[in-house]
C-alpha cells in the first residue's frame, strides 16, 4: 500500500511540474506585455511600468523568470519595493494590490465546501436512486428514477439555479439567500447557506451514478458468489448491502475520480451562479482585469488541489479493491 | 440511460422472411442487406429515438435557416426595441404585459432594460451555439480519432507518452482552463488594444475547448483499435504486404466508424452546452452576439422580476439536451446490438 502510494505521488510531482512550466510559458512567453497588463491603464506612468518590471523581475530572460516563479512557490520570494512574499508565492496581483497567495486562500475554502458538499449529495442521491432501480427493476419506480435523471443531466446548474432561488428563497421562504459562512465559525449557518447550492450543483451529476450503480448491481447480483451466498441462508438484506454494493462500489470510486475534475468545474459555475465568493469568481475577475499572476495562481492551485484529491481517491480504490494495488 | 424497455433482440426481419417465405420466392426473400440498411431498420422501430431525431433536426434546421425565420417574423435581433418604442418598457426598464411583454409582434417577449427581442436573440442564439458547438466537436473529435488510433496502433513509447499527456488533461479543472486560456488564446490572434472581431472570438473559443475536448475520443479508440490491431484480418493484410495507411483507413476505419459516430452525437450536447457555460461567465461570445449562455447571463439578472426570460433559453437548451442524448441512445442502439444497457 505505501509503494503504491509513493508511486503515486512521485507520478503526481512530475505532472504538477509539468503543468506548471506549460501553463507559465502559455501565459507568460507569447501573451502580451505583463508588466503593461498589470498597470492600471488610466494612470499608468513610465515610471511605474519600470517599478513593476522591476518588482516582479521582468527584466530578467523568461527561464529566469520561470525558475524565480518556480522557486517562489516553495521558498518564497523577494519583490522588490513590495517586500517578501512568503512560501507559497504565486507572484503580487496588482489589481487587487494583495499577494495572489493571499486572494486564494481567502477564497478556496468556499470552493472546496461547496464541491465536497456537492459530491457528497449527488453521491447520496445518484447511488440511491440507482440502487433503487436495480432493486425494482422493471417496474414504474426504474422508469421514473431513469426519467429524473436523465432530466436531470440534462439541465443547466444556471438554469436551475436561478429558479430554485426563485422558488425556495423569494417565493417560499424556506432558505435565506445561499451564503458561505465558515464551518468553524457557525456549522448551522455554513449548512444552511451551503444547502441550495449543493442541491442545485449536484443535479447534472446524478445521472451518471444512478445509471452506472443500476447496472453494476445488476451484474454483482447475478454473480456466481451472491448466489452461493443465497443458497448459503444468508439475508436478503446481508447479501444486498455487503456483497452486492460493496463490489459496485469499486468501479463507482473509479468514476468519481474521473469526475473530480468536472466536480471542480460545477461548483465553478455554481458559486457564479449564486454569487458565492470562491475560486471561480477569482477565476473570472483575474480574467476580466487582465490580471495574469492571479490567473495562473489560480489555475495552478486548483489543479494541484484536483490531482491531490485524485491520489486520496486512488489509495481508496486501491483499499477496497487490492487487486490494484500490485498492478 | 434511457428506460431499458427496447428490445434490441426483436427477431430481424430478414430472417422472419426467408422463415415464413415461399419456396418459390427465394431469391426475393434472400435479399441481402447492407449493415446500414440494418441499422436504420432497427433505428426506425424506436419510437422515442426517432421523435428525439425529429427535435434535433429541428433544431438544427431552425440554426441553418435563422435569418430566414426572423425575415419571416419580422423582427431583427439586434434591435432594441424597448428604447424605439416608450410603450413596451415600463419605468423601471420591465416589459409591460403579461409574461414578459408576450404579444403578436414579439411571440416570446421583449428582454428587461433594452427591450430586444427574445424569439429572434433565441433563434440566432441557437444558431451561435450549435455552430460553434459543431466546430468544437468536428475538431476535437479529428485530433481525439488521430491520437487514438495512433496510440493503439504504433503502440510503444508512444501510446505511452500520449497516455500520460491524456491523462494530464484529463485531471485538469476544465471549465477553470477554458475561463483562463480563452483571453490568453485571443491575445495571441489580436492584440489587446485591438477590436476582436467575432471570427477570432469563435476561433479562439473553438481552440481552446477543443484542446481539452479530445481525451475522451481518443482513450475509447485507442482501447478499440489495440484490439482491433491483433485481429486475424489486419494480420493477413499486413502478411499480404499492405502498408500501414492501408490498414488504418482500409481495415481499422471501418470497424471504428460506429464508434466515432456514436461518439460525436454524444460528444455534441455536451459542447453546446460548454460553449454557453463559457458565455455564460462572461469569457466566450460577448454582446451584442447573440449566444445562448448569454440570454442565461442576461436573463439571471432579472430572474426576479421576470421569470419568463429565463424559462426561454432554460426549456429550449434542456429540450435539445434530452432530445440530443436520447436521439445518441438510439443511434448507438440502432448501430451496435451488443450494447448492454
Amino acid at each position: 500500500m505505501l509503494r503504491f502510494l509513493i508511486r503515486r505521488a512521485l507520478g503526481a510531482i512530475v505532472i504538477i511540474l509539468l503543468l506548471i512550466c506549460l501553463t507559465y510559458f502559455a501565459f507568460f512567453s507569447l501573451a502580451v506585455d505583463p508588466a503593461q497588463l498589470a498597470c492600471p491603464p488610466k494612470s499608468c506612468t513610465p515610471e511605474l511600468l519600470a517599478q513593476i518590471r522591476s518588482n516582479m523581475h521582468l527584466n530578467l530572460p523568461i527561464y529566469q523568470q520561470f525558475w524565480n516563479y518556480l522557486s517562489g512557490l516553495f521558498v518564497g520570494q523577494d519583490l522588490g519595493q513590495l517586500g517578501h512574499c512568503a512560501a507559497p508565492c504565486f507572484g503580487y496581483s496588482y489589481n487587487s494590490q494583495r499577494f495572489v497567495w493571499d486572494e486564494i486562500s481567502a477564497n478556496y475554502p468556499a470552493t472546496f465546501v461547496l464541491a465536497i458538499g456537492g459530491a457528497v449529495v449527488f453521491l447520496a442521491i445518484g447511488v440511491g436512486l440507482g440502487m433503487l432501480s436495480a432493486w425494482k427493476q422493471g417496474t414504474m419506480l426504474d422508469r421514473v428514477a431513469s426519467s429524473i435523471s436523465l432530466i436531470g443531466q440534462s439541465t443547466q446548474i444556471y438554469f436551475v439555479g436561478p429558479l430554485a432561488m426563485a422558488l425556495f428563497v423569494y417565493n417560499l421562504q424556506w432558505l435565506g439567500i445561499p451564503k458561505y459562512v465558515p464551518f468553524t465559525q457557525d456549522p448551522v449557518g455554513c449548512f444552511t447557506g451551503m444547502l441550495l447550492p449543493w442541491l442545485v450543483m449536484s443535479i447534472i451529476f446524478w445521472a451518471n451514478y444512478t445509471r452506472q450503480v443500476r447496472s453494476l448491481m445488476l451484474e454483482q447480483l447475478s454473480e456466481d458468489h451472491i448466489r452461493a451466498a443465497r443458497a448459503k441462508g444468508m439475508s436478503n438484506r446481508y447479501v444486498w448491502w455487503r456483497y452486492a454494493l460493496r463490489g459496485a462500489m469499486a468501479p463507482i470510486i473509479t468514476i468519481f475520480g474521473i469526475d473530480l475534475g468536472s466536480v471542480f468545474s460545477g461548483a465553478i459555475i455554481t458559486e457564479y451562479t449564486f454569487s458565492i465568493q470562491g475560486l471561480g469568481f477569482l477565476a473570472v475577475k483575474s480574467v476580466n482585469n487582465a490580471d495574469l499572476y492571479l490567473e495562473l495562481g489560480v489555475l495552478i492551485f486548483s489543479s494541484v488541489a484536483i490531482l491531490l484529491f485524485n491520489i486520496v481517491v486512488d489509495a481508496a480504490y486501491a483499499l477496497l479493491d487490492p487487486r490494484v494495488r500490485l498492478a | 440511460m434511457t428506460t431499458p424497455t427496447e428490445d434490441t433482440t426483436e427477431t430481424e426481419p430478414v430472417l422472419v422472411a426467408s422463415a415464413t417465405g415461399d419456396a418459390g420466392n427465394k431469391p426475393n426473400a434472400l435479399q441481402g442487406r447492407t449493415p446500414g440498411q440494418i441499422a436504420w431498420s432497427r433505428f426506425k422501430r424506436n419510437r422515442i429515438g426517432v421523435i428525439c431525431a425529429g427535435i434535433v433536426i429541428l433544431y438544427i434546421l431552425v440554426a441553418i435557416f435563422a435569418p430566414v425565420i426572423t425575415g419571416l417574423y419580422g423582427q431583427s435581433p439586434y434591435i432594441p426595441y424597448g428604447t424605439r418604442d416608450m410603450s413596451l418598457l415600463d419605468d423601471s426598464g420591465l416589459p409591460i404585459g403579461a409574461n414578459g411583454g408576450m404579444s403578436a409582434a414579439h411571440w416570446l417577449g421583449i428582454t428587461p432594460d433594452a427591450g430586444y427581442d427574445i424569439f429572434a436573440k433565441l433563434v440566432y442564439g441557437i444558431r451561435t451555439s450549435l455552430g460553434i458547438g459543431l466546430l468544437i466537436t468536428i475538431a476535437s473529435a479529428i485530433v481525439g480519432i488521430v491520437l487514438g488510433v495512433a496510440q493503439g496502433y504504433i503502440g510503444g513509447r508512444f501510446d505511452y507518452f500520449v497516455g500520460r499527456f491524456t491523462d494530464l488533461l484529463l485531471g485538469l479543472p476544465t471549465q477553470l482552463f477554458f475561463i483562463a486560456f480563452t483571453p490568453i488564446v485571443e491575445n495571441w490572434f489580436v492584440p489587446a488594444d485591438r477590436a476582436m472581431p467575432v471570427y477570432m472570438r469563435v476561433l479562439s473559443v473553438v481552440l481552446v475547448q477543443a484542446f481539452l475536448g479530445w481525451m475522451a475520443t481518443a482513450r475509447l479508440l485507442r482501447g478499440m483499435s489495440l484490439s482491433l490491431r491483433e485481429r486475424e484480418y489486419v494480420e493477413a493484410a499486413k502478411i499480404s504486404g499492405a502498408s500501414s495507411w492501408r490498414i488504418i483507413f482500409k481495415e481499422l476505419m471501418p470497424n471504428l466508424a460506429t464508434t466515432i459516430l456514436v461518439q460525436v452525437t454524444l460528444l455534441l450536447p455536451t459542447m453546446v452546452t460548454a460553449e454557453a457555460g463559457l458565455s455564460f461567465l462572461g469569457v466566450g461570445m460577448v454582446d451584442p452576439t447573440p449566444d445562448w449562455g448569454l440570454m442565461f447571463q442576461d436573463a439571471t439578472r432579472h430572474y426576479q422580476d421576470d421569470l419568463t426570460y429565463l424559462m426561454v433559453p432554460g426549456i429550449s437548451l434542456m429540450i435539445f439536451a434530452v432530445a440530443f442524448n436520447l436521439f445518441g441512445d438510439s443511434v448507438r442502439d440502432a448501430l451496435d446490438p451488443k450494447t448492454i444497457r
